[in-house]
């Protein structure tokens, strides 16, 4: 190195004519591009994801099985449910009791309605933000009509207890869903305990449901069974493709410095005959390119994000913001690893030639 | 001796015959030697060689005293062999002194002294260095000027002008040579031209295609 590392990016910077501009307006195109694109693949996967685990794919379920032989029958206690909530891996845990409590009324000499007793924990599996301590109705009932949120309960001749709060409308559980539900204590056994795990974890709730469970008389299934996804090798190829249009993109880019380093051969000549070193060379291209695609990398993100919010309800969450970005920043980096190959590449031969071009 | 060149050979690859056929060749500090001769009789190859951007196939090369050879070039280019070319060679979007603080940024020098001692050099070739315009807008007669003065910015011990007239018109030609010889008196010269009146102004001219015709200047 005999050029001063600040002088060479001085050069750099100063360097940038009409052919920069043109990368960095490729670059801004191609990027804001692959960002977008792929802005939209994360956020219908995302959108998927969360629709799966709305339906309870992190959800395993133990299931109550009525044994024939009524005196040998072994309970699925609510406690071992209950308990199960705090332990690495589980999001929540809790289930329907057994036994039914009776019908309340909403008004006297009114319609039965359906009533569960559930744990403390049980509408946490199936919502975020679930109360622990009122009763709650669930969705399919409450758009009867019969019951809503605020409407008293009557218990034969006892006290009237209103109901609190509806449930989330995607819950997918069909008993919770058209039913009041009753908050109670876990001293009793359950009909059903459902075990919501962390992503990744489901081996795990499948694993710690045997486990805890081994003794009663139970079946331990995952709530949702996700579909085996079997694609052609066409399709193997086209998803491989549309997943990655960031690593396209940079090579095309790479190829785009290549050509344009390639029409400048003879000027890089004329630094070659000057003393500046093909290392040297390399190193100014590539600093000359990190000039015109940073801040073409920085509105490409701004324009992405820009586009992918106006597509996805005008709002655009922090993982998917995040998706962009990183998309962004790999693209960035690949392009910029690349470019001094297609540099070396394009710069290669004897200066004699690349003057001879002028 | 400055620049020696001994028994040359050279032969490009898509041809037969070589080029040069055992070229030999001396050149002083101070100096300056006109290398003339029909065109493709292997002028701008002698010069290629002894300024180590061509392979001789045979024989040997010294500069300053040391045999060399092309992979010695990174080293030397632009800063012990300073090169005047044929065509404008300059950066056309780059200011004058910016294009003649060229090799002294590759040697190392910082952008405030390169500028200063480029326009010092521009000064003496008769451009004004305050008035620093881009390349692309000169003249031919000031761009080959600036480029004289940045293949002297460094000081080089040998200095190569490939048909450094070639484009220009006899009056602004013969300035240029004027500057040229005047600039380069401290250097071991070496001009290749078909300008007879350029070769006249060199110390001694040696023509290819006639390896044993030389000549002393009177």
């Amino acid at each position: 190195m005999t050029w001063r590392l600040r002088e060479l990016l001085t050069e750099a910077r100063s360097g940038i004519g009409p052919r920069g501009i043109a990368v960095g307006l490729i670059a801004l195109t191609g990027l804001a591009a692959a960002a977008t694109v792929s802005g939209m693949q994360a956020e219908g996967a995302i959108r998927q994801e969360n629709s799966l685990r709305r339906d309870g794919s992190l959800v395993v379920a133990v299931q109550y099985r009525d044994g024939e032989d009524m005196e040998r029958q072994r309970p699925l206690k609510g406690r071992d449910c209950e308990r199960l909530n705090g332990l690495g891996g589980v999001q929540a845990a809790g289930g329907i009791l057994l036994e039914r409590p009776p019908a309340p009324v909403p008004f006297p000499e009114g319609p039965g309605i359906p009533a569960l007793h559930v744990t403390p924990h049980a509408l946490t599996v199936w919502q975020a933000e679930a109360p622990m301590d009122e009763i709650v109705i669930g969705p399919d009932l409450e758009d009867l009509g019969t019951v809503t949120v605020g409407t008293a309960l009557i218990w034969d001749a006892g006290p009237a207890y209103q109901v609190g709060s509806r449930a989330d409308a995607y819950i997918p559980h069909s008993g919770l869903r058209s039913a009041v539900m009753i908050p109670h204590h876990a001293d009793a056994n359950l009909s059903e305990c459902w075990i919501k795990v962390s992503p990744g974890n489901q081996r795990l709730g499948l694993e710690l449901a045997t486990a805890v469970f081994s003794q009663a008389q139970v079946e331990i299934v995952p709530w949702l069974t996700a579909q085996t996804q079997t694609l052609s090798p066409t399709q193997q190829w086209h998803a491989f493709v549309d997943w990655h249009p960031w690593f396209a993109v940079a090579v095309f880019l790479a190829l785009v410095i290549f050509v344009i380093t390639w029409s400048r051969r003879s000027e890089m000549a004329v630094y070659r005959a000057f003393g500046t070193t093909n290392g040297e060379l390399t190193l100014l291209i590539t600093a000359e390119t990190a000039v015109v695609l940073l801040p073409a990398a920085l509105v490409a993100c701004a324009i992405s994000v820009t586009v992918t919010a106006g597509l996805a309800d005008g709002t655009i969450p922090t993982d998917l913001a995040s998706v962009i970005v990183r998309i962004l920043g790999s693209t960035t980096l690949l392009t910029l690893g690349l470019t001094p190959v297609a540099a070396r590449l394009a710069i290669r031969g004897t200066i004699a030639d690349q003057l001879k071009d002028r | 001796m400055s620049l020696a060149l001994t028994d040359v050979w050279f032969r490009y690859r898509t041809m037969q015959t070589h080029v040069l056929q055992g070229v030999s060749l001396e050149v002083g500090r101070g100096e300056s030697v006109a290398v003339m001769g029909p065109s493709g009789r292997g002028k701008s190859t002698l010069l290629g060689v002894a300024g180590l951007i061509l392979k001789a196939e045979k024989g040997e090369v010294r500069i300053d005293g040391h045999v060399r050879a092309p992979s010695d070039g990174p080293g030397l280019l632009g800063q012990s062999v300073g090169w005047i070319l044929q065509t404008v060679s300059l950066l056309p979007r780059r200011g004058v002194v910016d294009n003649a603080a060229m090799p002294l940024l590759a040697a190392g020098w910082s952008r405030r002294e390169a500028r200063r001692e480029a326009a010092r050099r521009l000064d003496a070739v008769g451009i004004d260095p305050e008035d620093d315009r881009q390349a692309r807008t000169l003249s031919g007669g000031e761009a080959q000027r600036v480029g004289v003065a940045r293949a002297l910015a460094p000081r080089p011990v040998v200095l190569l002008a490939d048909e450094p007239t070639a484009n220009l018109d006899a009056k602004t030609a013969a300035l240029v040579g004027r500057v040229l010889f005047a600039a380069a008196r401290d250097t071991a010269l070496v001009v290749a031209t078909h300008d007879e009146v350029l070769g006249a102004m060199a110390d001694r001219i040696v023509r290819l295609g006639d390896p044993v015709e030389s000549r002393e200047q009177p």
